[in-house]
């Protein structure tokens, strides 16, 4: 292994550690400092991977995920939040039983989808050998977590960009899409976001409604 | 003039409409809009098939027609409807979201690629979220949350599935992928299978379905009618396009039966008459996700049904709205007697139910006499049995509701006015219109 592919492994590595980060994390501007962190952490990934396959592409796109997704996806949720951020939180219970809940969701996931599913049917990958998609489908995993584990409407909006960071590393490790169609997506997810805070405005929590049953 | 200006011209629409909000005339832009459409989808009909950066067969065609009416039908019962509900949202921003959302339906429907096309089914979901919230009760953005936090999650799969096809072909244009000629691979299995979980969570394919009732629920009336009778259908087509490059015929039928006896169950025991209509949307998408996968006269028939239950279900969601304004109930069991005073709107809704659970000689019928055929055709009895009992189930159910509703003891109800009580009835009449013509057609 050489020092560009055990770097791309070990940015792959800290986004998993990122997404079981913001999963235990009941204070909301940390979270979305850390979805920043997981952001560039993608934008250097793609920019580790215009290096290794000598393609400008890669470059652009990770431009992309840390301006568009990692900067102004936060500042459009962190302005959601009320007076005094740094205490604004969700009072969340049962943490060990989160994160043994979390793990489990990670290695069923990893079992199913790589071993028996991907593992002989995606063989040309972009980078490395065919494991490396195990770390987007985690993210992925984790992301879809964050959104049944919660209640607050910012942290849910926190997992749905957790789950396109996710899709955003499976297309750089498998093959990233066309410029335009990839713009489109992130354009898509901040118009996404944006329309998601006014209606997170109307309401903080989210409980079961007699009216919405059955 | 030129093809490709036409269809520019046909996304376009919607949006140059926007330019009333500056005048404070959105309504009549809206309408304006609308009818431009739908003169630009019959004039396009000529040229058809049309395939370079936008694709259009007979069968979008169709739905292109059924989103310009259903959109002109929905322009022209909000304004009064909206009024009288005393919303607090502005008319003009409900105009706005509107238009945005019909121009993201019919971008999804032309453009020739893939990717493009998953991401006009997600903008779809950000124009719509907003009108489902119109009447802002704590209801409603509930509602609307759940749309947004379900449909995108469901959508991530979807996208997964485009970056799958990429993977694949090395290319996202619909026409180039549909004439390679041996597309069959495990990969594209796994494709398309998770294209129809992804895609299947926005036509409301069981188990992804749980967000749908809630918003039919909860918007206002016309924006029901849009989600119900064109949204769900246009992201049903995205799905069958993908499901062409390699038919998983087996899976696709699991799905849409399990989809068709969940909803009719459902059915069964609902208090509210706008979620039971919900849920006959649900079994409506079901029948038509049927019929594409028998492919034959199951693909006609499906186009036949979809065709039919936008006019019907635009009808009993118009009426239904009428009703909610007039008792101020949404429960069926304190509706009755709705003939005595509302007789325009009580016959729509009754019409409109006979024709949205596939009474002959509706559109909906005809649509799944021709699924029924293509079936015992492929020797699909079991599955043949099973889909005609649910549907009896749901037949049963919704009609009895509807029954009790409209000839139940008398009770004092203010009929609407004007515009409001004759758009429900004249989309009620298409559908038994549409019927008629089918069946003189296949005569």
């Amino acid at each position: 292994m050489n020092l560009i592919t055990e770097l791309i492994y070990m940015l792959s590595a800290a986004t998993l550690l990122t997404a079981f980060y913001i999963l235990l994390q009941p204070f909301i501007q940390s979270m979305i400092r850390t979805i920043i962190t997981q952001s560039v952490v993608i934008g250097l990934i793609s920019f580790a991977m215009a290096y290794y396959l000598r393609n400008i592409d890669f470059i652009l796109l990770g431009l992309l995920v840390i301006f568009l997704r990692g900067f102004l996806v936060s500042y459009l949720l962190e302005r959601q939040i009320p007076k005094r951020k740094e205490l604004f939180r969700e009072y969340t219970k049962g943490t060990p039983s989160t994160l043994l809940t979390a793990l489990i969701v990670a290695v069923v996931g990893i079992f199913i989808v790589y071993f028996y599913v991907f593992s002989n049917l995606i063989t040309d990958v972009a980078f490395g050998t065919n494991n490396i998609i195990v770390f987007p489908f985690v993210v992925i995993f984790l992301g879809i977590f964050q959104i049944l584990a919660r209640r607050n409407t910012l942290a849910h909006v926190i997992g749905y960009v957790e789950q396109e960071n996710g899709i955003v590393l499976m297309s750089i490790f498998l093959i990233p899409v066309p410029f335009i169609v990839e713009l489109t997506v992130f354009l898509d997810v901040i118009a996404l976001v944006l329309i998601a805070s006014i209606v997170a405005r109307e309401t903080s929590e989210h409980k079961n409604l007699e009216e919405l049953r059955g | 003039m030129d093809m490709n200006i036409i269809l520019y011209l046909l996304i376009g629409l919607p949006i140059l409409a926007e330019v009333g909000y500056l005048f404070n005339v959105m309504r009549i832009t809206t309408i304006l809009s609308a009818i431009l459409i739908l003169i630009l989808t019959v004039l396009i009909h000529s040229a058809l098939p049309i395939a370079g950066l936008f694709y259009i067969t007979n069968f979008n065609w169709i739905l292109i027609l059924m989103v310009g009416s259903i959109y002109l039908l929905s322009a022209l019962f909000s304004y009064d409807y909206l009024k009288e509900r005393s919303i607090r949202m502005d008319l003009n921003y409900y105009y706005v979201f509107m238009n945005l959302f019909v121009a993201t339906m019919l971008f999804s429907l032309i453009i020739n690629n893939y990717g493009l096309m998953w991401a006009g089914i997600e903008a779809t979901t950000i124009t719509s979220a907003l009108l489902v919230m119109t009447e802002q009760t704590s209801i409603s953005v509930e509602a609307a949350w759940r749309y947004i936090i379900i449909v995108s999650v469901g959508l991530v799969f979807a996208f997964m599935s485009i970056i799958l096809i990429y993977y694949n072909f090395h290319t996202l244009t619909v026409t180039q992928i549909l004439s390679i000629p041996n597309r069959s691979s495990e990969i594209v299995t796994i494709t398309v299978a998770i294209a129809l979980v992804g895609f299947g969570t926005k036509i409301g394919i069981f188990p992804m379905h749980t967000w749908l009732p809630d918003v039919h629920s909860e918007a206002p009336a016309p924006v029901s009618a849009l989600f119900s009778g064109v949204l769900l259908p246009v992201a049903l087509y995205v799905l069958y396009l993908i499901y062409q490059i390699k038919p998983l015929d087996s899976l696709f039928i699991l799905f849409s039966l399990a989809t068709i006896i969940v909803a009719s169950i459902f059915m069964t025991y609902q208090k509210n008459y706008k979620r039971m209509f919900a849920y006959s949307s649900m079994e409506n998408m079901g029948i038509a996700l049927l019929g594409l996968s028998i492919g034959g006269y199951g693909i006609i028939g499906a186009l036949a049904v979809l065709f039919a239950h936008s006019f019907a279900k635009a009808g009993a969601f118009y009426s239904s709205g009428n009703i909610l304004h007039s008792t101020g109930e949404r429960n069926i069991s304190k509706v009755n007697g709705l003939i005595h005073d509302m007789k325009t709107t009580s016959s729509a809704l009754l019409l409109s139910s006979l024709a949205v659970t596939g009474a002959p000689p509706f559109g909906v019928f005809v649509g799944e006499f021709l699924i029924f055929i293509q079936m015992l055709r492929l020797h699909l009895y079991l599955e043949f049995a099973i889909v005609l009992f649910f549907l009896m189930v749901a037949f049963i159910s919704i009609n009895y509701n509807v029954n009790n509703m409209v000839f139940g003891k008398w009770r004092a109800n203010k009929e609407a006015k004007g515009i409001l009580k004759i758009i429900p009835l004249v989309s009620a009449l298409i559908s038994l219109l549409i019927g008629i013509v089918l069946i003189v057609v296949i005569a």
